[in-house]
């Protein structure tokens, strides 16, 4: 299963739309679109990281994510790069949070078709005045710096990839998470759009009007900032991820594959009954009267012979034929057993 | 027995080393930025503590492997290990280890260390220097017995890190010292560059006591071992012709034919690969021929309990092995056939004296 997550519609729309997701008619607390093979789920998590996490691993433990799943969040988050490094995707190697300090790491072990960067992450004006410092500090950055960045100087900030890297780790691999988001000049923390002016320029002009003020104060207040330009970007935000939604689907399928394949071996069921035909190792340690020992140990003998492809089954068959199972008590079972090994050995 | 290792398709993953994460404390370090000039198209990321990536959880150690990553970091504590019930101890009273590199570039199917590392991914420490002087103090009261390729295979990656001509160096100028070195490596190139570091040119004595104190030990596997089961690991041609090389150079090495592998034709197998051995190192050479060491596979109950979660189609892995006191080995007298055998075959070509089973050293063995 390919678990997506994002923040909001605007990000998720035509993600939906490419994938032709359905939006899920049973009861949750989050909105969710599926495919109709039941292989992509998709949740809009909203932003706030709290909600992020719980949102994550509502929906990882409701539906039992492990092995061979993968995760993708994509999102948006406000960029520190400038050079035209805007509107672009980049897929996250590092994400910091931005309260504890801790660093999550990805593993970047599927390619894909997008720049890397790290990230920090966390949901308060300091967003703003991080990247105000950033700015400050880096100017204009090369590819190549941007790929090598030094410790605290970020190439984005967002709002909930630690979160979700922290959620989904109680349930994923490391190499099965993977984050994508769309770099914006100035993204929105804030979901709370009410009481906004509906046409793009009020929101512009109070937008202009808020960084003026802002900067008056000596204060950049990421909230009313986000609030202001939510308006003016959600249109935006949209039409950008429409344009790179090819690139993501190509890409989530890429990686879902990788994360299925590299887990076969694991996801099969371990043991030596994992078979459903004939016989099993319950079956036959009850016809053995195993005791629990002899039971692990008849079981790795019978894992064995699965994997070097000896049919333990016919020579029960035979020791059957010969009166000799089932047997009578736990000392000949303990022979028959022993029998049975000297055979898979040999 | 058969490989029934599923080799599961996985295209578009990043080639080894695709990135490289390095410890913020090592930023501009000469060295470290020696190692990243080997890899100018590397995604280099940068991390407080190698511990922060190398032990996170949930990590699949066989899929990192295949998409490995270096890791740039730095020791801190302790540099030197008691050789606890590990490897041969070939005899020696202060048998210790030192852990300059955590994983390997190989990817032997029956490897311990996927089952005690959380992570597949290659870390590198770069305080060499920092086990210089733990060494020196402990040097200065008893002689050390060294494995410095225990955790890894540190001669594969010779060509990045240079790491055995150090210690080259570092055992020239102090006596006290014997280091070894275990490979599976089908290069050559090292001899040479050891030879350097032990500078003939200036003193012929110390270098030639250096020379000896410098035990290249090659494990030695039958061809279908190596092809089915040390994946990336140097044929067996070609370590013995490395074998070659570095006997005719004058240094004395070490076999080892550990571990051995059962399958239904190891006897076999394993009489076909002594013939090889001999052929290529014949009579002339078998002066250089150090000593033999034998052990068939044992492992601790911890690290095949790991590696059976993560492999479970390998038959080495899965082998119903016998359970002594915490070490998983073959029943005894498979055990002693297996041994007793290959101990017979080099016993025609070697004396007695230069072979040791592991059995033979003790109860406390483990192989790689
Ligand atoms: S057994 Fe030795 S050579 Fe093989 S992967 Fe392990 S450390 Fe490397």
């Amino acid at each position: 299963m390919l678990f997506l997550f994002c923040s909001d519609f605007d990000e998720a729309g035509p993600l939906i739309k490419k994938m032709r997701l359905k939006k899920r008619r049973e009861a949750f607390a989050f909105q969710q679109f599926a495919d109709d093979r039941k292989e992509i789920i998709m949740t809009i998590s909203g932003r706030d990281p709290i909600a992020v996490a719980a949102c994550v691993g509502a929906v990882l433990a409701k539906e039992g994510a492990g092995c061979g799943d993968s995760l993708l969040s994509i999102g948006t988050a406000l960029s520190c790069l400038g050079n035209g490094k805007e509107g672009k995707l980049w897929v996250l190697n590092k994400i910091t949070d931005a309260y504890s300090g801790r660093c999550f790491y990805p593993d970047m072990i599927c390619r894909s078709p997008f720049l890397e960067i790290d990230a920090k992450s966390g949901s308060s004006g300091r967003g703003s005045d991080f990247l105000k410092r950033e700015r400050l500090q880096t100017g204009t950055v090369s590819e190549k710096e941007i790929n090598s960045m030094e410790d605290g100087v970020s190439g984005l900030y967002d709002a909930d990839s630690a979160a979700v890297f922290q959620a989904g780790s109680h349930f994923l691999a490391p190499h099965a998470m993977s984050f994508l988001r769309l770099a914006v000049e100035s993204a929105c923390i804030a979901d709370d759009i009410s009481g906004l002016e509906k046409d793009e320029g009020g929101a512009e002009r109070k937008y202009i009007e808020a960084q003026v003020e802002a900067e008056e104060n000596g204060r950049y207040d990421l909230k009313s900032e986000g609030l202001l330009c939510r308006q003016m970007l959600s249109h935006d935000i949209a039409r950008m991820m429409e344009a790179c939604a090819e690139d993501v689907l190509l890409y989530a399928d890429c990686f879902a594959k990788s994360c299925r394949a590299a887990w076969p071996e694991y996801c099969e069921k371990q043991g030596a009954d994992n078979e459903n035909v004939g016989m099993t190792a319950d079956d036959l340690a009850a016809g053995l009267h195993c005791s629990e020992t002899m039971k692990s140990g008849l079981n790795q003998l019978l894992r064995f012979a699965n994997v070097i492809g000896k049919d333990w089954r016919a020579l029960v068959a035979g020791y059957k034929a010969e009166g000799a199972y089932p047997c009578r008590n736990k000392r000949d079972g303990k022979i028959i057993m022993e029998k049975l090994r000297k055979s898979l050995l040999k | 027995m058969l490989n029934q290792n599923k080799e599961t398709e996985l295209t578009g993953l990043y080639p080894r080393f695709s990135h490289i994460y390095i410890e913020k404390e090592l930023k501009g370090n000469g060295e470290a930025e020696r190692i990243l000039s080997h890899f100018p198209n590397a995604v280099i990321i940068t991390i407080n503590h190698y511990k922060d990536l190398f032990n996170r959880r949930r990590q699949d150690s066989c899929l990192q492997h295949r998409s490995q990553k270096l890791i740039l970091a730095q020791k801190h504590g302790r540099m030197l290990y008691k050789g606890a019930p590990v490897c041969q101890d070939f005899g020696n009273q202060y048998f210790y280890y030192a852990s300059c590199v955590m994983n390997c570039i190989y990817d032997c199917e029956y490897c311990y260390l996927k089952g005690m590392y959380p992570s597949g991914n290659l870390v590198l420490f770069l305080n060499n220097q920092d086990v210089f002087s733990e060494l020196r103090s402990m040097l200065a009261v008893h002689p050390v017995y060294l494995c410095i390729s225990y955790d890894t295979d540190l001669l594969a990656l010779e060509g990045l890190t240079g790491y055995v001509s150090e210690w080259a160096a570092f055992v020239l100028h102090n006596p006290g010292i014997s280091v070894e070195i275990r490979t599976k490596t089908g290069s050559s190139s090292f001899w040479g560059k050891i030879l350097e570091r032990l500078d003939f040119g200036k003193d012929k004595e110390a270098a030639a006591s250096a020379l000896d104190r410098m035990i290249v030990a090659f494990t030695l596997s039958p061809e279908e071992v190596i092809l089915r089961h040390e994946a990336g690991t140097g044929s067996l041609l070609e370590r013995l012709r490395s074998i070659r090389a570095g006997i005719e150079m004058g240094f004395r090495v070490r076999l080892c034919f550990d571990p051995m592998i059962w399958s239904p034709d190891w006897k076999e197998r394993y009489e076909g690969m002594i013939e090889q051995v001999f052929e290529e190192l014949p009579e002339g050479m078998l002066h250089g021929i150090r000593d033999v060491g034998i052990g068939s596979f044992r492992i601790s109950e911890r690290y095949l309990k790991a590696m059976r979660r993560v492999l479970p189609h390998s038959a080495i892995v899965q082998y119903p092995y016998e359970n002594d006191g915490g070490y998983y080995h073959y029943g005894r007298d498979l055990i002693d056939e297996m041994e007793g055998y290959l101990a017979k075959l080099v016993g025609k070509k070697l004396p007695a004296e230069k072979i040791f089973r592991w059995e033979t050293i003790g109860d406390r063995g483990i192989n790689r």
